[in-house]
Order: C-alpha cells, then structure tokens, then sequence
C-alpha cells in the first residue's frame, strides 16, 4: 500500500515535471503578426543553439535500446530481402520452374492431409500448347509412407476448331498403405475393429469428348478403362471377404454427363449454379467377378452477399453404385466420404460404400486481397441401400480455412475440421469440390 | 496473489543445467517499482511553448557539409514495404521511450511528442525541406498553375536522345531523354524523365502527374518541374554509348530503338500518331537517394530533426489523403546535394499514384483505406467471420477512365491511408493534422479549377470530376479537423486609440463553412504567464461575438496593477496569454482552447504575439 502511495506520488511528480520543446530557434527579430509570414529573417546559430530533436536525449536513447536490438534481429531479413530484389530473384526461381512466357514449366508440388495422405512431388505443365489454349499437365506424387501416384492428362478445349472438347487422363497408382473401413456408415474407427490396410495397383485411361449444349448447358460422353490389382496390406489386413481383395480387374467404363454451369469463375465462384449429372457402366473384361453402374448427381449453389465478396455456397452430392447379374463392386471403386471428399472432419478412408449422399454448407468471406476465410459445415452418410438412409445417421463435421486464391487459379488451402472423432488437418492445392467418382485419387 | 518472502542472505537465485538465473519472483518490489516509475517518468511529458526564444521563420540548415553517401535502403520497394508493414510497427513497440510516451497519452498523463521543428507559432519555418507558400501568402491563380516550373519544358524543336530507361520498378511505361544535341547531353540539367499513360486508361497518370506537383508545391514542397508534352514518337534517337536499361534479372545493358519502340507500344497514340507524355525536369544537384520518413542522415548535420518528428512530413499526411497520394513510400523521395554550396534539398517525386491513378492502372478502393497489408483490417475481417463489410468494398466504377477511381464518397479522413504505413505520418498529432488541414483548406474551388486544369483532360466532365472529387475531399479534412481542434488562426495585433490594441483572429471553421453554425462566441481570460506556480488572472472570463480581443485601457489598467514595473521590461516575465475558447450554440458547449502568448515590447509600448499553444 505504502508502495503503491509513493508510486503514486512519483508518477504525478515526474510527469508533470518532464516538458519537452522543440521550436527553431534564431536570432531574427519578433514578428508581430502570424499572418504575415517574413522569409528571411534567420541568420546561422551557434552550433549549441541550433534545434535537436527532443528524442535525441540521453534518456530516449537508452529507452529505444530495444529497438536497436529488434534492428539488429531484422537486419538479416533486411539484407536478404534487397539481395532478393537487386538479383531479381523470383524471376530466377522462376525461370528455374516455367518457361518465358509462364504458361508452362515443373513446379513442385505438396500436400498434408490429401488422398494420398500426404507427399511431394513435380508437376510439368503447358497450359497454352500450340498457341491454342490446349493444355497438357504430368504429375507424380510419392506420398507417405510409400504410396505413388503418376498422372497425365490432356485438354482441348476446341478440338481441330470445332465445338468439342477433349480431355484425356491417364492415373498411375501404387498404393502401398491404403486404409479401408468396413461397415459403411457404422464402421467403427479403432484400429483393431476398425481401419484395414490394402495394397493397390491401378492404371486408368479415361477419354471424355463434350460440347455446349444450349446456353450453359453442355453434354459429354465417358469411357475409361482401367487395370487395379489389390491384396491385403501389412498390419491389420483388410478382410478377403471384401470384393476386389486378392484379385486383379481389368475393366472399361462407360457413360453420359450432363451439366449446366452458370458460375462466373471456375476457380473463384461468387455466383451461379453448377448442376451435374452422370450415369456410368462399368463391366470386367478379363472375368465374369465385377459389373456395375453408377449415377452422381451434384448440385450447387453460389449465393454473393454484398456485391460478391462474401459467398454462401450450398452444395446437396449424392453418389450411388449398382451391381448387375450379381456381381460384385471392387472396394477400391466404391462411393467415399472423408477429409478429401467433402466429410472433412473425418481421415483419409473413413466411409465407403455402394452409395453416398453429402451436403455441405460453406460461408467465404475475404480477408485479405487474395486470401479468403471459410467457415463450413458437413453433413453426409454412405449407404448401401437407400432404404439405409437416416436422418440420425448423418456424420457431422464442421470447420474453419483459409484460401490463398488467386483470379483464375487457386494455389493453397489451409483447413482445420472437427467431427466427434478428432481433428483433420488438410494442406493442399485444389479447386474446391471437384472430383472424379470411380477413381481411387477423387479429390486429388 | 502469489506472496514471495525473501530470505535474508538467500542467494536469490536459481541454477538450472549451470545456468545461474535470476527469478523474476524474487527481485524486490521497490526495483521494480523504481522501473516502473523511471519509464513513467521518461514516457510522461507534457508540451508547452518555448517562449524563451525569438521567433523564427527560417531554419539553419543550409549549413556546408560534406558530401554526403548515397542513401540506397530506401530504394528497395520489397523492403520498404515489408519493413513500414511489419518490422518498422513492431520495432516501434520496442521503443520504451515512445511506447510509453503512448500510453501516458492514452490515460491523459502525457502530451504526445509534438513535431520538434516548428516555431513558437506552432508553424514551420523555411527550410530546404519546405517553404511557406499558398498558406500563408496567397498565389495567383498563374503561380498555381505554374507550380515549379520556370518555363524549361523539353524542346520539341530538337530531335530527343533517349539516355536511359526508367530506373524504378513502377509500372508506369518511360524512360529518360535529353533534349540537346549529344555533346550537351552529358549534364543532366538537360535531362527529363518522360512518362507516359496506359492503353487502358489514356490521360490518366499524366493528369496526376501534371496536377499533384502543382498542389503539393503550392503547399510548401519542394517538386521537380512536371511539363506536358506532346511529340512525335519518330523523333527518338537512342544514345549509342550512354543509354542503359535494366534486362533479365534487373542487369543493365545498352538500351537499343527496339527498347523504346516495345515502350511505345504500350502507351496511347493520338489519332495524328503523337503521343501525349509528361517531361519530369531533372532536379538540379547530386542525386544522394531517397530520405526516409524516418530517423535522420548520419551525414548530414543539417538534418537535426528526426524525420518522422517533421511537422511538414508529419502533415504531408493530410495533404497527401487529399490528393490520395497513396503512394508515399521512401523512394519516392529525393534527397540532392547541390556540390556548390554543400548542403542537400529534400524533395518529393513521381507522383503517378495519386487521385485516380495507381502508376499505370486506376486505383483500387482498398487504397487510400487501407494498407497493402493491413493488420487491422484483416484481424477484424477474421474477427467478424465476415460480418464486417468494410465501407470501401465497393466494385470499381470508373466515370472516366482518364481519371481513374478517385471519389470523395468512400473519403474519410480519420482513415485514409496510404499504400505503405508512413512513419511520419503514423507520428502525425492533432496539431500536424490541423496544420495540414490549414494548408489544404486553403485552396479555393478557384484554386483548385486553375490546378486541375493543367492536367489537360480532353473531357472537359473529367476535368471538372476531379474539381468537384477535389473540393469535396477537402471540404471533408477541413470538417473533420476544424472540428477536433479550436481553429481560431492569423492572430494580429492591432492599434486602436492611444496605447490600446485589439487581438483580432480568424476562426478557419467559419470562414470556409466548416463550422456547425455561421456565428461564434469566444469565451476568454487574460492571464500573466509565470513559469512555474498559478497564474495572476489579468482578464476575467469575458465572452465576445467577434473575432476581437480588446486589449483597451481597463485591461492595460489591470495589467499594470498586476505586474511590476520590472516586469514590464519586455523580458520573458512580461509575457500575457489569453486563453481562448469557441462554442457555437451560444455558450452549450465550449471548444478545446486556443493560448495566446502576447509580449509587452516597451520600446513600442506595444504587445506582441509571441507565442501559440493549441490544446489537443
């Protein structure tokens, strides 16, 4: 008490004793008046009369030692960064990854969290081939712990000038520790009665040839054929019992896509609609084990608050596979929904089946010039039947990101989502939603 | 709360690993406390008016000195940037002196720190960085228009030799000429720098090039000569030895016709092939790179002030939200040494960032509203998950894309910031605020017309948008500022009868309208000024319609019954102030006050004003 008194006391002295000035002093005359300024009346002072600057004191230069220090800290950062200015040195890095004209080159590519479950690898890219806008993209992935994932692909926007679109992929899969959990909707999450592990080989090629319809309407037809082979993996093994284990599948796949997109951008929506439908036929050409068809359809809505800078996206997705004459669905193809297929609270794997339906909200909003927020909220079941489907049995999963997009493209994605079984981390480069059904990789 | 006994003779301290550390838990209260009080005590201070010297209306700092070393930090952009945004606003936190000087602020202990180089009548005096020009002594409408030119624009007669390309990283297409033969060519008295509009947006960057010199050197500054120029793009020679241009990876090589060809072909041509450009006269002098709105040049003893405590840099923040100069960062200032008489002028450059344009493109909303980077505004939108929507969110709409997006709409100026964190202007008080806000309220629409109308717009509605944005930006500083101060300005004293005066001023709100009503009452006390203890009242709280103090008979009468003959000397304790407060809803509701320090000169036997204390 007696501290804080003489505190007290010290402070209402001391800051009513310390006055500061700092007006140009000289030797001229008095003016007499303030609106009439006189130019010339200031002659040289003595160098003890001339004006410093209050923070030159003594005391103010012991104060601002921390300061020095904190440059001191910096300096280095300082150095680098003119260094990284004077040498160009983006342009360099640059140059090292792309082309002059930075339409194509290899750039490193990462992921945490991704279909994979995490990796590093290249991707080398043209996205303006012959001067024609075509685009032609290679990618190869060593994901952790040893999982491999090769990718080509091929776009034509106006085949040989006409309305036509071609897009050509080729998927390369080595998938040494692949989870799967059996039991659809209610399969438990524990390692022991839970999570299985497989190995996967798997070459795909898949040709798509579309064209505009009327308006944002555009048709396109689906062929894709395709080699997996899949065994039990180390650890626990996935069960022998489950369709596609221990054996090896060469199929092709068939089928129409309708879609109408009225988004304003591809890569940053704010607005419009995007409706997509398929229907696909899958049949075994090496044996009589696997037959099936399938049909997704997806719907979302963009809804702009405030001119656009802020965007509510609705999103309704539901997947299902059927077998024909008996037969079985590999389980590698079966429906999915995880951290990287829409259910983002959820790891890698987490719920297969026949059949999948999710929706999803998400709220962007900007934070930054090319950085946006998102909060977003999950809601999706698999199930083998539709008659399976409950209300009570939808898997929630909600969570908070951010995006680093850029206008046309979109370079990295940080989110954090929380379902009743723990924390997903994800950290990625990807177009949000888009995926491939009937492909190991989806969201890749 | 955590109790702690120190034991007497008990080390005090704590090994770990054979680390010997000292426990913060057990340094005695009283050190802590002394600390505590010892920064208070060097953060806590108040301002008053040095009345103890003359006053002053030119600074001594044309001093000789030796030739100074090239400042270059400032000329990095990535730096610059990265450091105002980050390092520079941390560092800042560090800087006890400061730190705590702010808070005392804050909890009404301390005066902030007030610029240190103006003079008793809290303006600034003339000096290499600025000089008193429209403010003080109006310009002709002819003088405005004229800016700093002395009638030096690029000789078109002459054939052009281009010496080299623009040097800095902005994005705005030019390079630099010589307009005499090429033996002549070696001194860069003759050298321009030319710039030249986008395809996008034709007259837009050379307007503001052309318009905001005219202001900023009406206003006091120091700019180079900006000329409209009009040529023939055939008329280029390039030089054979001299001109260089930054290639692949900013390494400098010979610049060739094909260089300033592919320049040309960015830029608008007229329908008759010329092409429309403005010439940035060479400054006179040694070119010893940008000053930085902060600290001073080691090596330069004219340069006594810190620069962030400048009140013309600290003010330039005000006059530059007026003209949305956003792009106030160091290199866009120029420190020259004139190698004749020694001592270095400051200016101000490249204005192509400023009201509509942002170098080759229009502005974006966000500038002039927030920084680049923007902590604050980015932890509020994160903050808000979005529910704030700042008032700038607005899409770009250009009315004429020979001005850009320049408004007075989305204008505040409490808010306007530029591109960079300025530390100068992050230094700015009250009183640097009304200062500027004096200089920008200064220009009439008419001064603003003739100003505006060098930018040549081919639109005559794009000239008079710019007015009209012009007039209502500075309608808005005059209204805000004029409004957290008491702006009773141009104190005189005048002779009435016999040895009586009359203290007579002006209240800036109510000549430019800025005031909530047309009439003021001032409500005053005479005091004689004492340098320490309580102040003899001279004049009771009187109250006056009219911007006149009568210092008549019974005033002098009380006066001198209240001050000795010793003191009637004209020395320091002959000095009066009166204290002057406004309220313009007939005695309500009273401004901050206004003291005005007056100096009985026995050899006169006249008062004069010495002195001017604006409370905050």
């Amino acid at each position: 008490m007696n501290a804080m008194i003489i505190f007290l006391f010290i402070l209402m002295v001391s800051v009513g004793g310390c006055a500061s000035t700092g007006p140009e002093r000289s030797q001229s005359q008095q003016s007499q008046s303030t609106a009439v300024v006189k130019q010339d009346l200031g002659t040289d002072l003595p160098e003890d009369m001339r004006p410093t600057d209050e923070e030159d004191s003594l005391l103010y230069t012991i104060l601002a030692a921390p300061e020095y220090l904190w440059k001191g800290f910096t300096y280095p950062i300082k150095k680098m960064s003119i260094l990284y200015e004077e040498v160009d040195l983006l342009e360099r890095v640059l140059d090292v990854f792309l082309n002059d004209a930075r339409t194509g080159g290899v750039v490193p590519r990462f992921e945490f969290g991704g279909a994979l479950g995490g990796g590093i690898g290249l991707t080398a890219f043209h996205n303006n081939l012959f001067n024609q806008k075509k685009r032609i993209r290679a990618s190869y992935l060593i994901g952790f712990p040893d999982n491999h994932a090769g990718e080509f692909s091929y776009n034509d926007p106006a085949v040989l000038g006409s309305p036509y679109t071609l897009d050509f992929n080729l998927l390369g899969l080595d998938v040494d520790r692949g989870r799967f959990f059996p039991g659809g909707n209610r399969a438990p999450k524990d390692r022991d009665g839970g999570q299985t592990n497989f190995e996967l080989d798997e070459i795909s090629g898949d040709v798509t040839v579309g064209r505009p319809i009327v308006g944002d309407f555009s048709g396109s037809f689906f062929s894709r054929m395709f080699y997996a082979d899949a065994k039990a993996g180390s650890g626990r093994d996935i069960p022998a019992m489950v369709p596609g284990v221990g054996t090896s599948l060469t199929a092709f796949e068939v089928g129409p896509q309708l879609t109408y997109d009225s988004r304003d951008s591809q890569f940053r929506p704010s607005d419009g609609w995007f409706i997509d439908a398929t229907f696909t036929y899958t049949n075994q050409v090496d044996g009589n084990t696997f037959e099936y068809v399938g049909y997704t359809a997806e719907v979302q809505r963009l809804i702009p608050i405030f001119r656009g800078n802020r965007v509510l996206l609705l999103r309704a997705y539901l997947a299902k596979l059927n077998s024909l004459n008996d037969r079985a669905i590999p389980f590698y193809e079966l429906n999915r929904l995880d951290r990287n297929h829409g259910l983002r609270g959820y790891e890698r794997g987490r719920w297969s089946d026949e059949g999948a339906l999710l929706f999803n909200a998400e709220w962007r909003y900007p934070v930054w010039a090319q950085t946006e927020g998102s909060l977003f909220i999950d809601a999706g079941q698999v199930f083998n039947e539709f008659r399976d489907l409950e209300t009570r049995t939808f898997r929630l999963s909600a969570g908070a990101g951010f995006r680093f997009v850029t206008k046309e493209n979109f370079a990295l994605r940080v989110q954090v989502a929380g379902s009743e079984e723990g924390m997903q981390l994800l950290l990625k480069g990807d177009v949000e939603f888009q995926r491939k059904r009937g492909t190991f990789l989806g969201g890749l | 709360m955590r109790k702690h006994v120190s034991m007497p003779g008990s080390h005090q301290m704590k090994q770990f690993g054979g680390m010997i550390m000292l426990s913060p838990y057990i340094w005695p209260r009283a050190t802590l406390w002394s600390i505590l009080c010892l920064f208070l005590f060097l953060g806590g201070c108040y301002n008053h008016v040095d009345l103890s010297g003359p006053l002053t209306w030119k600074a001594d700092d044309r001093r000789p000195i030796p030739e100074p070393e090239e400042e270059t930090e400032g000329q990095w952009f990535i730096w610059d940037g990265a450091h105002k945004m980050i390092f520079y606003r941390v560092g800042q936190f560090f800087n006890f002196g400061r730190s705590l000087r702010t808070v005392g602020t804050w909890i009404g202990l301390a005066d902030p720190i007030e610029a240190g180089n103006v003079n008793a009548l809290d303006e600034v005096p003339n000096s290499t960085w600025y000089t008193n020009r429209h403010v003080t002594s109006r310009l002709s409408q002819e003088e405005l228009s004229r800016g700093s030119t002395t009638g030096q624009s690029p000789d078109s007669t002459n054939e052009w030799i281009v010496m080299s390309a623009k040097e800095s990283l902005g994005s705005t297409p030019g390079f630099v000429i010589c307009d005499k033969p090429k033996e002549q060519c070696d001194q860069t008295q003759h050298w321009y720098l030319i710039k030249f509009d986008s395809l996008s947006n034709p007259e837009m960057t050379t307007a503001s090039e052309m318009i905001t010199p005219r202001f900023l050197h009406a206003a006091g500054y120091n700019v180079p000569e900006h000329y409209l120029v009009t040529f023939d793009p055939d008329k280029f020679t390039v030089h054979p030895t001299k001109a260089k241009i930054r290639g692949k990876y900013r390494r400098k090589r010979l610049m060739t016709k094909e260089d300033v060809n592919a320049i040309l072909d960015r830029v608008p041509h007229r329908p008759d092939g010329t092409i429309r450009a403005v010439a940035s006269k060479y400054l006179p002098g040694k070119p010893k790179g940008p000053f930085l709105y902060e600290r001073k040049r080691s090596d330069d003893s004219n340069d006594r002030i810190l620069h962030e405590n400048r009140r013309e840099l600290r003010g330039l923040g005000v006059v530059a939200a007026f003209l949305n100069h956003t792009d106030t960062k160091a290199a866009n200032a120029l420190d020259m040494y004139d190698l004749e008489k020694r001592y270095i002028t400051h200016y101000l450059i490249d204005f192509s960032s400023t009201l509509g344009a942002d170098n080759a493109d229009p502005q974006l909303p966000r500038y002039g509203n927030e920084y680049f980077l923007d902590f604050g505004t980015v932890a509020r939108s994160m903050g808000s998950i979005g529910a704030y929507v700042k008032p700038w969110e607005i899409p770009l709409h250009m009315d004429y894309p020979s001005v850009g997006y320049f408004n007075a709409e989305y204008f505040d100026p409490s808010r306007w910031r530029p591109t960079f964190p300025n530390p100068a202007f992050l230094h700015m008080t009250l009183r640097d605020a009304y200062w500027g806000a004096k200089i920008v309220t200064s220009f009439t629409d008419e001064d603003i017309e003739s100003i505006v109308r060098t930018g040549e717009y081919t639109d005559i509605r794009a000239e008079q948008y710019v007015a009209n944005v012009l007039k209502q930006r500075r309608d808005k500083i005059g209204t805000y500022y004029f409004k957290l101060m008491n702006p009773l300005d141009h104190f005189t004293l005048q002779a009435t009868q016999s040895d009586a005066q009359t203290l007579s001023f002006e209240n800036l709100a109510v000549t430019h309208d800025y005031a909530p009503a047309t009439r003021a009452t001032y409500r005053y006390t005479i005091r004689r000024h004492v340098e320490y203890g309580h102040d003899a009242v001279i004049v009771e709280e009187s109250h006056i319609n009219s911007p006149q103090i009568p210092l008549d008979q019974s005033f002098l009468e009380a006066w001198a019954t209240r001050t000795s003959s010793a003191n009637m000397s004209g020395d320091n304790t002959s000095i009066i102030y009166t204290t002057i407060h406004t309220s313009y809803d007939d005695g309500e509701n009273w401004t901050i006050p206004v003291n005005v320090y007056l100096r009985f000169n026995p050899s006169g036997q006249k008062f004069e004003v010495i002195g001017i204390d604006r409370e905050t």
